[in-house]
């Protein structure tokens, strides 16, 4: 058994947590990682209203009763109104979710702070995602309970100073005393064990838990992630001022000749607006739309349950720790 | 404390899996810092592309280095295919003439050279940045292999793959022992190498901030102030990017880039370069911090302070020590 301040603050057997992916992370995958010993992932972006994400978080406690997160990504380009969000956290609080994963504007800073301490009220432990240890700090002082380092390398939006994990990690433990997990390039036991050499207490995955059982995708989803190569993803974006990172296809590439042109908005935002997601993940048309994965695509190599997936990355963590401090003498 | 060995270490012959890259940029890895990282118990390497212009000085720095240290030590040899083959042929003679201990090869395939490579029956460890070099040279019958990320200072390769990836995935690749470089600076990132399944950290720039390094001390002054997001990543357009400290100068290069595309930016280049670093001085020796290009790595955001190699090397070992003892101790994981 691992024990870290993460496994420790929230009851859970293993330092791994699932980020949040849209028409993904929903309650079956969500409770499995947490059956698994890891920290299952519900993305609150999925659901229209307070009603329905509270269905969904009772869908998830059905399914299991260990601690999870539930991701909310403070976008002001996704357009969702203020009034949504607010509905998610009052959902969030309400239910006393054991745990919420922040991503963008950080929560202190959104309605006066107002949902950040009814959250902290009802002992909703708090986590921002963030890209640069400015933003790391800024957290840590607000009052969340432990910051997630994510570097350039993960897939969906990452910070446009393009820092990698292998930096941002352990300059975050530098300057920060509550928990750093890291996210970007996490993919196995030795991106586990990597990641605590470096000062983490615990690691995001999001892409890699796309080819577990339990992510009900198109199975040809699972075997492009496979086939695919750590090369074969791109950063865009930058053009309309929000960079991302998704699998090269035909329509990635046509946003980067829209960007490379000098095209905006509204050229490049129905090639990646979403409205292909069923298409791509429950259809398997992985050509069209935006895939967002992240560089750890190279790292995966089969389809398994959560359980499997996540007692192998322990294990292998566990071994590959203990042999190299062995080493020494 | 003794250190444990990895197929690195006992490939060189050395204490430490620790490496000094080859770097290229003026004048920077020369025999001061190659005798200083051997002698600390790592292996260094002296990038012969630094004397391009005159083999003869090559020659004399080989000397120098074996006056300072009788540990091994290195030649890289840069593979760009616009340098003349005899200079090729000048520099392998060299190695062979002096017994230099180790080559590492860099920037280009090794196959066009492969039969003086294997010729001088010394141990051979190549760099690369893709997986499929890597793959290659494997099979091409390199002894070791470096693979860097994108993070990494220099020529960082154009794929932008971070080291978090590349690293634990080269390893799955091939049989040969892995070195893994970019975003490294101390014994965390020596342990961190370790479990992604690497049997040698490489690292450039933190050996930049050691006293032995000849570059300008404005330079060294730069890299322990700066932090880690003050590097830009340029030229891309030419398909071999480089990354460098942000300045009026690096500024001036992307905007260029991104105005006038790969004409402009060469055009650019030639117009105002002093040489891109081959065989010649640049900002790293004079100084010039806002008008020269200066490739260092995102890691220099965590590098503090100028100390001497052994202490680099020292402090690094017992980082590794102290952070895989608190680990595997199993009561608490906390680094």
């Amino acid at each position: 058994m691992i024990r870290t301040r993460l496994t420790e603050m929230l009851g859970i057997k293993y330092p791994i947590m699932c980020g949040g992916m849209m028409r993904l992370a929903y309650p079956p995958l969500c409770a499995a990682i947490s059956n698994a010993g890891g920290l299952g992932n519900l993305t609150s972006a999925m659901y229209n209203d307070k009603e329905s994400l509270r269905a969904a978080i009772r869908e998830v406690r059905g399914l299991t009763n260990k601690p999870f997160v539930v991701n909310v990504t403070l976008l002001p380009s996704i357009a969702l109104a203020p009034e949504q969000y607010m509905a998610y956290f009052d959902a969030c609080s309400e239910e006393r979710v054991p745990a919420m994963e922040i991503g963008g504007v950080p929560l202190d800073r959104f309605e006066g702070g107002k949902y950040f301490k009814k959250l902290k009220d009802a002992g909703v432990r708090l986590f921002h995602k963030v890209g640069s240890v400015k933003h790391g700090k800024h957290a840590e002082e607000a009052g969340y309970d432990g910051v997630i380092a994510a570097g350039v390398e993960e897939g969906g939006h990452p910070l446009n100073e393009n820092v990698a994990t292998s930096v941002l990690t352990p300059r975050m433990v530098e300057e920060l005393s509550v928990p750093v997990i890291t996210a970007g390039g996490m993919a196995n036991g030795r991106s586990l064990a990597a990641a605590l050499c470096l000062g983490a207490e615990g690691i995001l995955m999001a892409t890699r838990f796309i080819n577990t059982h339990e992510c009900k995708t198109h199975q040809k989803v699972h075997d492009e992630l496979i086939r695919r190569n750590e090369n074969e993803t791109v950063l865009y974006g930058n053009a309309i001022g929000l960079q991302g990172r998704a699998l090269m296809n035909d329509s990635i590439r046509k946003v980067m000749e829209i960007e490379s042109t000098g095209g905006g908005l509204n050229e490049i935002l129905p090639l990646i607006s979403g409205q292909y997601g069923d298409d791509i993940w429950q259809e398997g048309k992985m050509d069209t739309g935006l895939v967002p994965v992240g560089q750890s695509i190279g790292l995966i190599h089969d389809t398994v349950s959560c359980q499997e997936l996540l007692d192998r990355m322990v294990k292998e963590a566990e071994e590959v720790l203990s042999h190299n401090a062995g080493r020494f003498s | 404390m003794s250190f444990f060995k990895t197929r690195i270490t006992e490939l060189f012959g050395i204490d430490y899996p620790i490496i000094q890259g080859g770097m290229a940029a003026g004048l920077v890895s020369t025999s001061e810092l190659a005798a200083a990282v051997g002698n600390a118990g790592g292996i260094g390497f002296m990038c012969a592309i630094q004397w391009l212009d005159d083999v003869k000085q090559l020659e004399a720095e080989i000397k120098k280095v074996k006056d300072l240290t009788d540990k091994p030590f290195g030649i890289n040899v840069t593979l760009f295919p616009m340098i003349a083959a005899s200079w090729f042929e000048d520099v392998f003679e060299l190695i062979q003439k002096y017994k230099v201990p180790a080559i590492e090869t860099s920037a280009r395939s090794p196959e066009p050279w492969l039969k003086q490579i294997k010729g001088l029956g010394i141990p051979w460890i190549h760099k690369v940045a893709r997986i499929r070099d890597g793959t290659k040279a494997a099979k091409l019958g390199a002894d070791a292999l470096t693979i860097i990320g994108s993070e990494e200072g220099g020529h960082p390769g154009a794929e932008r793959n971070a080291t978090s990836v590349v690293g634990p995935l080269l390893v799955d690749r091939v049989d040969v022992p892995v070195a893994i470089g970019g975003g490294f600076c101390d014994g965390r990132g020596l342990v961190a190498v370790l479990a992604m399944g690497g049997e040698a950290v490489y690292m450039g720039t933190r050996f930049c901030a050691s006293e032995e390094c000849i570059i300008h001390p404005k330079v060294k002054q730069r890299l322990v102030e700066m932090e880690y997001n003050e590097t830009d990543y340029l030229l891309m357009s030419l398909g071999d990017p480089v990354r460098a400290v942000r300045n009026r100068r690096t500024q001036k290069i992307l905007e260029i880039e991104q105005k006038e595309g790969a004409e402009g930016v060469t055009k650019f280049m030639a117009e105002t370069s002093e040489g891109i670093g081959l065989g010649g001085l640049t900002a790293m020796n004079t100084g010039d911090v806002e008008d020269g290009i200066l490739p260092l790595g995102m890691v220099s955001g965590r590098i503090r302070e100028i100390k001497p190699v052994k202490q680099i090397i020292n402090d690094i070992v017992a980082e590794a020590d102290d952070v895989l003892q608190r680990l595997s101790a199993r009561k608490y994981w906390k680094a």
